[in-house]
């Protein structure tokens, strides 16, 4: 499943793997659509971790994503690495690119906000 | 007879006190005049723009990093005028860029409504007045999930993501009787090692 809007693409292939690319600076109404879309994945994500009768991992690839605004910051914060933190037994991996400052300034703080997520620059 | 009080937080520095700039320029939005959704594209280029043209200004082996702030500095300071700007009035919004020896100064000049800045005043205080602001941004995280849970939205995440970026924030404003102008100030240290 995925959306899109102007300048960007939210993409999840239904077993683990998310990403978002492009520039983002959405209006905040626009953000809804990326909560709700947040919400399916980690319904998703709860239901196959149940099924392996254990752990599942999800990937947050945003190594394309070359600009975000603080909306959607919060919105990748709050609704979901923050909504990822109370599902037990879920485990995060955000894929980083050195070459983007905001990422590099950014994403580091979000371990602050889930245990079991790791940030990984290339 | 109304009284107007003008009074600063944080380190303003005021661009027309005589200050000699070695380069300024101007953007000014008469915004009322313009479609919101419009409104909203246009700061993405304005930013874009200011970022691309002063980055030139610097040395090139910070060009890409100054373009990269100045761009997000500039989104976030106009955003914050869009959304706070009061529409009944003008609703001029004037995005200065000067340029003061080792500094970039970012002035972002828009009309509020009287009872937005006790907000303001003390979110820009707690902002200055932090001395953990990884802290304050999980704190900020925090509120915004339990407003979320009430069905409100909050963070004032702009602030705060400027100054994780190295760049110190000042505000001036004029209290008028029905309306206020806030003029927001980021300065963007080109001395810095990393900057």
């Amino acid at each position: 499943m995925n959306i899109e809007g102007k300048g960007y693409k939210v993409n999840f292939d239904g077993k683990g793997k998310l990403a978002m690319s492009g520039k983002l600076a959405a209006m905040p109404e626009e953000y809804e659509k990326i909560e709700d879309f947040f919400e399916k994945v980690l319904d998703i994500m709860t239901e196959s971790s149940k099924d392996k009768t254990g752990s599942a991992e999800l990937i947050f690839d945003l190594r394309d994503l070359t600009f975000l605004n603080s909306s959607g910051i919060k919105t990748i914060c709050v609704s979901l690495v923050m909504e990822a933190d109370d599902i037990e037994d879920l485990y995060m991996k955000i894929l980083c690119s050195n070459s983007l400052t905001w990422q590099v300034e950014t994403l580091p703080t979000f371990t602050d906000l889930m245990d079991n997520l790791e940030i990984i620059f290339e | 007879m109304t009284e107007e009080k003008t009074f600063m937080i944080g380190d303003f520095i005021d661009s027309k006190g005589g200050e000699k700039f070695d380069l300024s320029s101007t953007l000014r939005l008469r915004a009322k005049s313009i479609n919101q959704k419009k409104l909203w594209a246009s700061k993405d280029r304005s930013a874009e723009f200011m970022g691309d043209i002063w980055s030139l200004f610097v040395d090139s082996e910070k060009e890409k990093q100054i373009q990269t702030v100045l761009h997000s500095v500039c989104v976030e300071l106009i955003e914050n005028s869009v959304k706070y700007g009061c529409q009944d009035h003008d609703y001029i919004i004037t995005t200065d860029l000067c340029l003061k020896r080792d500094e970039l100064l970012v002035y972002v000049v828009n009309k509020s409504d009287l009872s937005q800045i006790p907000d303001l005043q003390s979110s820009a205080q707690l902002i200055l007045d932090t001395d953990n602001i990884r802290k304050l941004f999980k704190q900020k995280m925090k509120a915004a999930k339990a407003a979320k849970k009430q069905g409100e939205s909050t963070s004032q995440l702009g602030f705060i993501r400027i100054i994780m970026q190295g760049v110190k924030l000042a505000w001036r404003i004029e209290m008028g009787s029905e309306i206020a102008v806030v003029t927001s100030l980021a300065r963007l240290s080109l001395t810095r090692k990393d900057a």
